[in-house]
């Protein structure tokens, strides 16, 4: 029962994972980048804690709270040196809109 | 019966992960994508989390695992603010809806959206 | 606050007194001397503990239907909705009127609840910049906020 639930679930991270690495190559945003890697962390995380379940021992949750952790910094270090580098879009907050155009080209 | 609870906890966990991954695909930009980690992501590993608190015992378990939850749970979603607030600051190119619904699917659905 | 450290009190001389310390026993402890502190909440000073608590609980629930809610509408947008149906955009809610804790919490709840997070916080903590993904109606989204997180809030903080 809970074997067969464990697969399941393994499967479904490993999607995440490989759905959260196509937006990752594909982003056309670096913050796009940074919210995939930003989900990719969850997903271990989970894997962890489904390891965790699967040989039935508490060890591995020193593991769970330092890869959150590294997650977690992780992407607040990405966004406090984008806010220093990053340039902002100079157009006005009310710009006309674009119609049906969906997603318009990244900024370089 | 609490291998029953922890396995429908972990696999519900682990779908909401899932559907925060497809939202990070399919939805059209950073905020909106930012939705999408921020709620299914919290739900997803928070309920993980219960699954392994559940299957492992308090007594084993015990506080160290309320430390992973409460410690997932407050920082995803300051993450997914955080992302969002830089793409608010920088003025990232945002999608626009298209501005005149096409009204065979309004008409169809009955409702206004 | 004072309220609370004399419930946890009572539920530590609970567990030294019962034959069992388990962790289910601190919190039959803790019931116990939270049903004692609100029979007599007029005599031992206590002030509003009770009836904060309830609001406590309260607000918990109601999070967390929001918060399943919130889940359940990411689902169906996620799988059944093309992105078409979506009308992101900012709006903005006034906070002037609450502390920076009251805010902190406000916008964690903003964040997990249906189809808005907050994106920014204006620098005097006198408004939030929330994104919503259906934004056709701000007036109605503004009131959800008010009468789903905001008023149960303050129940609970003031």
């Amino acid at each position: 029962m809970i074997a067969l639930a464990l697969q399941l679930a393994f499967l479904l991270l490993t999607l995440a994972v490989l759905l959260g690495l196509v937006r990752l190559v594909r982003g056309p945003t670096v913050l796009d980048r940074i919210l995939a890697f930003d989900l990719i962390a969850t997903s271990i995380v989970g894997m962890i804690a489904l390891l965790s379940v699967k040989w039935r021992t508490p060890l591995y949750l020193e593991l769970v709270l330092l890869f959150s952790l590294l997650g977690f910094v992780s992407t607040v270090a990405f966004v406090f040196h984008l806010h220093r580098t990053l340039p902002a879009r100079p157009s006005a907050r009310e710009e006309p809109p674009s119609g049906a155009a969906p997603a318009p080209s990244p900024p370089p | 019966m609490t291998e029953l609870l922890s396995a429908l906890l972990l696999l519900t966990g682990a779908s909401f992960v899932l559907l925060a991954a497809i939202g990070l695909v399919r939805l059209p930009d950073v905020l909106c994508r930012s939705h999408a980690v921020a709620k299914a992501g919290t739900l997803g590993i928070f309920a993980i989390l219960l699954g392994l608190w559940v299957e492992l015992g308090v007594a084993a378990a015990g506080l160290k695992i309320l430390l992973a939850l409460a410690f997932q749970v407050t920082t995803i979603p300051a993450a997914a603010h955080l992302v969002g607030l830089l793409a608010w600051q920088k003025n990232l190119p945002r999608w626009r809806a298209p501005q005149a619904p096409p009204p065979d699917r309004s008409a169809r659905t009955g409702r206004p959206h | 606050m004072k309220a609370l450290a004399f419930n946890m009190v009572l539920a530590t001389l609970w567990l030294l007194l019962s034959p069992t310390r388990t962790t289910a026993d601190f919190f039959i402890g803790f019931a116990l001397g939270f049903a004692g502190l609100s029979l007599f909440s007029a005599v031992l000073d206590t002030g509003d503990y009770p009836r904060r608590a309830l609001a406590l609980g309260r607000f918990g629930l109601g999070f967390l239907r929001e918060f399943l809610h919130a889940n359940l509408t990411v689902a169906a947008q996620v799988l059944f909705r093309s992105a078409r149906a979506l009308r992101p955009d900012f709006v903005r809610y006034e906070v002037a009127d609450l502390t920076r804790g009251e805010i902190l919490v406000l916008s964690y709840c903003i964040t997990l609840t249906p189809g808005t997070t907050v994106v920014h916080i204006a620098e005097d903590f006198r408004a939030l910049t929330i994104h919503a993904l259906d934004a056709r109606d701000p007036a109605a989204l503004r009131r959800a906020i008010d009468t789903r997180l905001k008023e149960p809030l303050l129940r609970l903080t003031r």
